[in-house]
């Protein structure tokens, strides 16, 4: 038996807003500081909450957007990916559009196309390789 | 039955918890390793529910420490995995994780099977 989650579609919504300005928070503090630990740490944490909270309640997009993010900062945990202002801002930028999309979910219950962010972050990973 | 979850995120916190309470589980909650290994010595839980990536310690540090204790590495500990996170959840295994489940796919039925096997004496 797979569980019926949407009862807890308010608390989603109320935990996924916290990670995002966690979130923007940290890219703030990374634009000044691109070596701030806590700040890549917070990052690679909340994008991964993010990421298994919104495919749990099946929200894929916003998982799969989540999943890039996640990645990304784990590459430069591990100083695989540089940071540059190109990345963060493209980081921001998925970040926002996520907020816009939770706020639309929540006012009209529908989603935002996220394919332009998905390709973006993608080719962060793809070029990395 | 005690349950220790060990989870950052309190969307699952709260969604884990609830089912299992429902289920006449006793359920203590930990926000991160380090609250973790303090709750685990204080409550001896019957089984751990224990999340990877997480602040402060995350669950391999956990596992590590847990097995270096002759009473606690005797509790089962399930591990959560998400998508993508096989390499993880076998590493988990390989430090002393009985098995995992994964959070994000929500099998409760599973879950509360894997909990009577990793529990029955």
């Amino acid at each position: 038996m797979v569980m019926n989650i949407s009862e807890f579609k308010t608390l989603y919504m109320k935990t996924a807003r916290e990670y995002l300005d966690s979130m923007e928070h940290a890219v703030t503090k990374l634009r000044k500081n691109y070596s701030d630990k806590e700040a890549i740490e917070t990052m690679y944490i909340s994008s991964h909450s993010l990421k298994s909270q919104s495919i749990a309640i099946g929200y894929s997009q916003i998982g799969s957007l989540s999943n890039l993010i996640e990645n990304i900062f784990y590459e430069v945990k591990e100083n695989t990916i540089k940071l540059s202002a190109d990345i963060l801002s493209t980081t921001l930028e998925a970040i926002l559009k996520l907020q816009q999309t939770l706020d639309t979910l929540g006012k009209e219950n529908r989603f935002i196309n996220l394919e332009e962010n998905l390709r973006k972050l993608d080719t962060i990973i793809q070029y990395r390789k | 039955m005690k349950i220790l979850i060990v989870e950052d995120d309190v969307f699952f916190q709260k969604f884990y918890s609830t089912k299992l309470k429902e289920k006449g589980f006793e359920v203590f909650i930990a926000g991160d390793g380090e609250e973790g290994m303090q709750k685990v010595k204080e409550i001896k839980p019957s089984v751990i529910l224990l999340d990877i990536i997480m602040p402060k310690k995350d669950g391999f540090e956990v596992l590590e420490s847990l097995g270096k204790d002759p009473v606690l590495r005797t509790i089962p500990v399930l591990v959560f995995s998400t998508l993508g996170q096989t390499k993880e959840a076998e590493r988990a295994k390989k430090l002393g994780a009985r098995d995992y489940v994964n959070k994000t796919f929500f099998d409760f039925d599973r879950l509360l099977a894997k909990i009577a096997e990793v529990t029955k004496k």
